[in-house]
């Protein structure tokens, strides 16, 4: 599992209030998910690892592995 | 207690909602919050069957973003126009909030797309002063409505990281504010609802070397000057004198002997704080945590109103170790910003003060003297020399705000917390079939002015809704001199019985015990005699 998603998985479980997050969860099917859930994650995932997430890739992203790999390539894009 | 908190937006703020928890959880307020369906404020307040009357909160926050002022599409050419919209939408607005129990607007900030939006400087000038004409009517409604309140948000923001709006959240879900907006305004929403629940610190117990003064006084003397570092201890001072002016009492507790310390006090150019200042110094080499405690006694108020600030992190932890409840400034760091750090927390925000609150010092003062003085008597004697005056009459529009603070700042003396808000009390005021009492009492060491109040239901039987007294002044008799003249008041009306609200706080075991002493429902023939010898009470019937 990589750096980003180790840390991110937690942090999707807070915000969508289920214990039961991988990085093969998909965004739709957590229990607790809706579009104030993705912002309210969004809004936690910035300032974490310091990035700025175009709002249309992010809704797009389906699973919890596929947005740790965008936070990942915007960090190293940023060095 | 639980404080209802309401959020009604012109914009969606569900994301104001996590960080305004947590941080009414930090200010140590119990809350039950409420989201009104956004862009609806007017509709919420003023529908007698919305979701938010439903949920009678104690507070309502209303959050204003700019859009919710200016029209889409507005022309930069025709500010006329511009400013016509904002006044009706102020208007619409004063009339939703006026009489709504405590509501809580706040200075908008414009974004800078908006203003940037009008290319020439003049243009700017002009949208400048009509933005600052809208946040001027907010700041005055509270002038005509005395149950709103407006923050200054606008001039907040200043030191905030960041544009107060992200547009992306805007655009995608209404949202108008970026997180770190959100997060500043629930800072200061809590502040709020602190003092609204009568959670203000009362108290700054400050330490001396190294904090009011710069070195240590005993050594080699102190440094208070015009100039770096010494400028800043003295800027210290000067933010503790204008606490203290507002009816924040300060201790001194410095580990130093007594008379270095008095003589500084009494002769150094550059003190700003002298003795009086003070309504008690702890110069002594006990434990700080120790003195604290006996303070708290002395001045019969509780430590969880006490801010403590020291510069030395062992006092600070044995005070945060030894003592909880009482809330702990770390001055660390560069001086410079020892001012900033006092007042960061907003510890001491209240409503309102009053005239009362500029004497509270020597008010308190007095009361310690005449605790000592009281032990060379015996008790009886001492309260037979005490010259006693309970005048008890009718709260006039002058005496409410004081009345509403009483109740706000009371936890000994009061029979039911919280039980009625400004708009409330002020009925009881106004009602011919109820009655607000507002209780003076001064005895030889001096006036203390008003100190307690009494709502009261009138019928066959009179009712008490809630008797408050401040902690200066009851187990001296004041209480049964004060029912005395209910007690006389319901007889005069033909009441038959007098009754009394009581519901138990973990704080309020003096008024249970005044409760007892009574026996509530107390028939009133043959008419009781509650006022001891010692006391004179005089009667104001204001219009009969």
């Amino acid at each position: 599992m990589s750096d980003v998603l180790t840390d991110l998985v937690p942090l999707v479980a807070e915000v969508s209030r289920t214990s039961e997050v991988t990085g093969e969860s998909r965004f739709e099917q957590l229990a607790e998910w809706s579009s104030m859930a993705a912002l309210r994650l969004l809004a936690q995932v910035e300032p974490r690892w310091n990035v700025r997430l175009d709002l249309r890739r992010y809704l797009a992203t389906e699973t919890v592995a596929e947005l740790a790999g965008v936070i990942a390539e915007l960090r190293s894009s940023s060095r | 207690m639980t404080l209802k908190v309401a959020v009604a937006a012109t914009f969606t703020a569900d994301g104001v909602l996590p960080p305004l928890r947590s941080a009414l959880e930090q200010a140590g307020i119990e809350a039950e919050l409420h989201l009104c369906p956004f862009g609806q404020v007017e509709t919420e307040l003023t529908a007698p069957d919305s979701g938010l009357a439903r949920f009678a909160p104690d507070v309502t926050l209303v959050l204003l973003h700019d859009g919710a002022f200016l029209p889409q599409g507005w022309d930069p050419t025709r500010l006329d126009d511009v400013e016509q919209a904002v006044t009706a939408r102020i208007a619409s607005l004063e009339a939703a909030v006026a009489g709504r129990g405590t509501v809580v607007l706040h200075t908008v900030p414009l974004s800078r797309v908006e203003q940037r939006t009008v290319v020439s400087y003049r243009g700017r000038a002009l949208l400048g002063r009509l933005w600052r004409t809208l946040n001027q009517a907010l700041l005055e409604l509270p002038e005509r409505h005395p149950s709103v309140y407006v923050l200054d948000f606008e001039a907040l923001l200043v030191d905030e990281e960041g544009p107060v709006r992200d547009d992306r959240l805007y655009r995608y879900a209404a949202m108008a504010w970026s997180a770190a907006t959100e997060r500043a305004y629930a800072r200061e929403a809590a502040a709020f609802c602190r003092a609204v629940a009568g959670r203000s610190a009362k108290v700054l117990v400050v330490d001396g070397d190294n904090t009011l003064w710069d070195g240590v006084v005993g050594d080699e003397g102190v440094g208070l000057g015009s100039l770096y570092p010494g400028n800043a201890h003295v800027d210290l001072q000067r933010r503790a004198l204008a606490l203290r002016r507002q009816g924040v009492l300060l201790a001194l507790a410095s580990k130093n002997s007594a008379e270095v310390v008095d003589a500084l006090l009494a002769e150094h150019p550059g003190m700003v704080l002298r003795a009086p200042d003070f309504v008690a110094r702890a110069v002594n080499w006990r434990p700080k945590d120790e003195n604290l405690r006996e303070l708290a006694q002395e001045l019969n108020v509780g430590l969880d109103s006490f801010v403590f600030a020291d510069d030395s992190r062992f006092e600070r932890e044995l005070v945060r170790q030894a003592l909880p409840q009482v809330r702990v400034v770390p001055l660390d760091g560069d001086p410079a910003g020892f001012s900033d750090l006092v007042l960061a927390d907003d510890h001491f925000a209240v409503l309102d003060t009053t005239e009362t609150d500029r004497s509270r010092t020597d008010l308190y003062r007095a009361r310690r003297e005449r605790h000592r003085s009281a032990a060379f008597s015996s008790p009886e004697e001492y309260l037979h020399g005490l010259g006693l005056v309970v005048r008890v009459s009718e709260a006039t529009t002058y005496d409410l705000p004081r009345l509403v603070q009483l109740s706000l700042r009371t936890n000994q003396f009061v029979l039911v917390r919280g039980a009625h808000s400004e708009a409330e009390t002020r009925e009881y005021a106004e009602s011919p079939e109820r009655l607000l009492l507002a209780i003076e009492v001064s005895d030889r060491f001096g006036d203390e002015g008003v100190v307690g109040g009494i709502w009261v239901s009138c019928g066959q039987t009179w009712t008490i809704d809630n008797f408050v007294l401040s902690c200066r002044v009851f187990s001296r008799g004041v209480e049964h001199t004060a029912l005395q003249a209910v007690v006389n008041r319901a007889i005069t009306a033909g009441a038959t019985r007098l009754d009394a609200a009581f519901v138990a706080t973990e704080r309020n075991q003096p008024a249970a015990a005044f409760h007892e002493s009574v026996g509530f429902g107390l028939p009133l023939s043959p008419p009781p005699e509650l006022k001891p010898a010692w006391a004179t009470l005089i009667e104001e019937t204001a219009d009969v």
